[in-house]
């Protein structure tokens, strides 16, 4: 007797709870958001730093946004080891298990992999890396944060320019890659210096080389830029190749200022050596917040993201800025979509609609970004295209210029 | 290979048979009704997985022709899909020929420029023949980079619509499966029948000793660069379905390290075995996809916290590596050898095998 009414307790107990939790749930729709991520491949250590921040700011958004509007994102991550065989293969799955209407891209790979069936499939992708020529298409479902890569470094060039008056035309060396990223990087940088730099008197390309990505020696090409009299070098894009550029500069006690993106130089070469001070005077250019620079808004939300939602201090660096730069405009991005069709009708068309309908403001974006304007003439805004500059002065890492600087608008389609 | 008691042949058409006994043809006919019904049932995990499975088996069944029947090393099956996918996407994207013209095309594209390496096959061998077909992987990549824009894209590579055939699109990956199971069977087909043949009889004969064979009057220049030719062929059909799964193909995609990857399907698999390629290539791809999804499940309940995220993920990578080098070590016929020895205790069961 005793048993039945306990198990009689226990089913009006459980039933209350299922009832109550539906009723709770009833005005909330969740929305599965994959990310396609790197555990396991080759930039795994570099996801590590993007994944906590990815989450935290899924979390903060749910917490504040999403419950205003009776949404919640559950963020979804996959494996796809940066290959682009394995995000084919598993990208199906994804689709069936998550029925996606926006995804967190990761990287070149799922661009490859995916890039064709995102408009089939009505899912719209957002990258939180700048973007090559060869991404510069029309009517894409896959969104980027920044802008190209040559874009950025122009940006970084003119203001070279600017700040240095006696150098005029400024002495440009470069060393390719020999992979498409690093062809077309090249590419596009010789187009603009060549066709309106060098036409203008401001700066031309004194000095061409070659290097393997991951070269071990890069003397002869740093002996053919101190021959060539050259100013500023675009070219270092691994840890590797600043490595054994700076080795070479050291060897033959010069030092030319190198031009690159904040993961690619200082910060990488800083990571594995332990010091900024080699850097004296490189720069390095990102259309996003600075990390080095803590009285901005991005990092006062940052604060927020470490106090409520247990976001480590380390995680405030130039990879994890990728990665909330990527994150804010997904949340934010379903947010519009949200706002416009109702919090139950989100859909992959609805988001993608909502890219376009309105700016994401720098207030949205919790001033990790410029204001964002996308259009369908390309993936990334490209209006009010904005970069932050940083160097390194007396061995600290520092903004090179305390304002955001105007990328130029007469840059062409390579 | 032995047989079930009370199973003996009258006729040479009999023994020569692929399918000799009326189980057999029962087990082959439940089979492919099985993956010809996978769709039904499979979901889209399963047809991703899939996909590329047919994929990848018709590049190693092309590696296992090479490198198991005719013994030469082959480090660039990467690039000839490579070429394959390429010459794919180009005669579609430039002419929009239908797909059983751009297939085969991308076939004998890879075919010929893997003939090109067979010819190097016939003066260097092993270690210096394996630096030859890197080479290959070296000029195609290179190739692709540099050839006319108009021509593959160049930098930006060559992006693909749907295909079609008799106005069927195959834009789903139900149709892309189909698509791929029926090359896929075909080819497998096609390369058990050529290795039983009197050029597959040549090819092993090369392998085991090349000098013996020309002596016996087998024409070893023939064979090795046709041994590359088939192989190649093989690697550009498997190109072409890459370049039309993905609608995108790019020169980065087809790296050394996929070669690489191939030569270890072979050897979990089983040299020398056409079934060994097939099931080397599906237990490395379950291996990959189970790292694939441990990989985030490690991380989210954080179970090795205390060992440290980097450990963690350069095991992964040591449990690839590994299961090869293990392979290697105590099973160097491979799982198929496995497989045949489980066959043939069914077979003369109650006896011990």
């Amino acid at each position: 007797m005793k048993k039945t009414l306990w198990l009689m307790v226990m089913v009006v107990v459980s039933l209350t709870f299922l009832v109550g939790g539906q009723a709770l749930a009833a005005g909330v729709t969740t929305y599965k958001v994959p990310g396609i991520s790197d555990f396991t491949g080759g930039y795994a250590e570099v996801m590590k730093a993007w994944i906590p921040v990815q989450k935290a700011v899924v979390a903060w958004w749910n917490d504040t946004e999403g419950k205003k509007l009776g949404v919640k994102l559950n963020l979804r991550l996959y494996d796809g080891r940066y290959d682009p065989t394995v995000i084919a293969s598993m990208w199906p799955g994804i689709l069936a298990e998550c029925k996606p209407v926006i995804c967190f891209g990761g990287g070149g790979s799922s661009v490859a992999a995916l890039q064709q069936r995102f408009p089939t499939d009505k899912v719209p992708a957002i990258y939180g890396t700048a973007t090559y020529g060869y991404g510069w298409l029309p009517n894409q479902w896959l969104f980027q944060v920044r802008p190209t890569y040559v874009q950025e470094f122009s940006g970084a060039l003119t203001w070279f320019i600017e700040k240095h008056p006696n150098k005029r035309p400024v002495r440009v060396g470069t060393i390719a890659v020999d992979i498409p990223a690093g062809l077309d990087l090249m590419k596009g940088l010789n187009k603009y210096i060549n066709e309106v730099l060098e036409a203008k008197g401001l700066a031309r390309i004194a000095v061409r080389q070659y290097s393997a990505l991951n070269p071990v020696d890069l003397s002869t090409q740093v002996k053919a830029m101190i021959d060539g009299k050259v100013d500023v070098v675009f070219g270092p894009v691994t840890t590797a190749m600043i490595v054994a550029y700076m080795k070479a500069c050291q060897t033959y006690g010069v030092n030319i200022p190198t031009i690159a993106s904040p993961h690619h130089t200082i910060y990488a070469y800083a990571r594995a050596m332990g010091t900024y001070e080699p850097f004296e005077d490189h720069l390095v250019v990102a259309a996003h917040a600075s990390v080095t620079k803590k009285d901005s808004p991005a990092y006062r939300w940052f604060q927020v993201l470490m106090k409520d939602y247990k976001l480590s201090e380390k995680f405030w660096n130039v990879y994890s800025m990728m990665a909330l730069n990527q994150s804010i405009l997904v949340v934010r991005a379903v947010e519009h979509a949200a706002k416009k069709v109702g919090a139950d009708k989100v859909t992959g068309q609805a988001v993608y609609d909502a890219m376009f309908e309105a700016p994401f403001t720098h207030e949205e974006l919790m001033g990790t970004l410029p204001e964002l304007y996308f259009t369908k003439d390309a993936p990334f805004s490209q209006k009010h295209l904005k970069v932050r500059i940083e160097t390194v002065k007396k061995g600290r890492y520092v903004l090179a210029d305390p304002e955001w600087v105007s990328i130029p608008t007469d840059i062409k389609k390579w | 290979m032995t047989l079930a008691a009370g199973v003996h042949f009258e006729t040479y058409d009999h023994d020569q048979a692929l399918i000799q006994t009326r189980p057999q043809w029962y087990w082959l006919i439940a089979f492919m009704i099985f993956l010809f019904t996978i769709p039904l049932f499979g979901g889209g995990k399963v047809l991703g997985f899939m996909n590329v499975v047919w994929i990848t088996v018709i590049a190693v069944v092309g590696l296992q022709i090479n490198v198991g029947y005719a013994g030469q090393i082959n480090l660039g099956q990467s690039a000839f899909m490579g070429v394959g996918a390429y010459a794919a996407g180009a005669l579609t994207f430039h002419f929009n020929l239908p797909i059983w013209i751009t297939i085969s095309g991308a076939g004998v594209s890879a075919a010929l420029f893997g003939a090109v390496f067979g010819v190097a096959a016939v003066r260097v061998k092993g270690f210096y023949l394996a630096l030859t077909t890197i080479a290959a992987q070296y000029v195609f990549s290179f190739a692709m980079l540099k050839l006319p824009k108009e021509w593959f894209g160049e930098t930006e590579g060559l992006r693909l619509d749907p295909v079609s055939l008799l106005g069927f699109e195959f834009n789903t990956d139900v149709r892309m499966y189909y698509l791929f199971a029926i090359i896929g069977v075909l080819m497998i087909y096609g390369a058990w029948g050529l290795v039983r043949s009197r050029t597959g009889r040549a090819f092993v004969a090369t392998r085991d000793n090349d000098n013996a064979a020309d002596i016996i009057g087998i024409d070893v220049f023939y064979y090795k660069a046709l041994a590359f030719f088939i192989g190649a062929f093989y690697a550009g059909v498997a190109g072409a379905l890459w370049a039309y799964y993905v609608r995108y193909v790019m020169a980065d995609m087809f790296t050394l390290w996929l070669s690489v990857w191939y030569l270890g399907m072979l050897i979990v698999g089983g040299m020398g075995s056409i079934l060994g390629a097939i099931i080397g290539t599906v237990v490395i791809r379950l291996i990959q996809e189970f790292i694939t999804y441990f990989g985030p499940w490690v991380t989210e309940f954080e179970i090795f916290s205390g060992v440290g995220g980097g450990v963690i993920f350069a095991s992964m990578n040591m449990l690839l590596g590994g299961v090869i080098i293990l392979f290697v070590i105590f099973e160097p016929r491979g799982l198929v050898h496995r497989w045949n020895i489980i066959k043939e205790s069914y077979r003369i069961w109650p006896f011990p095998h």
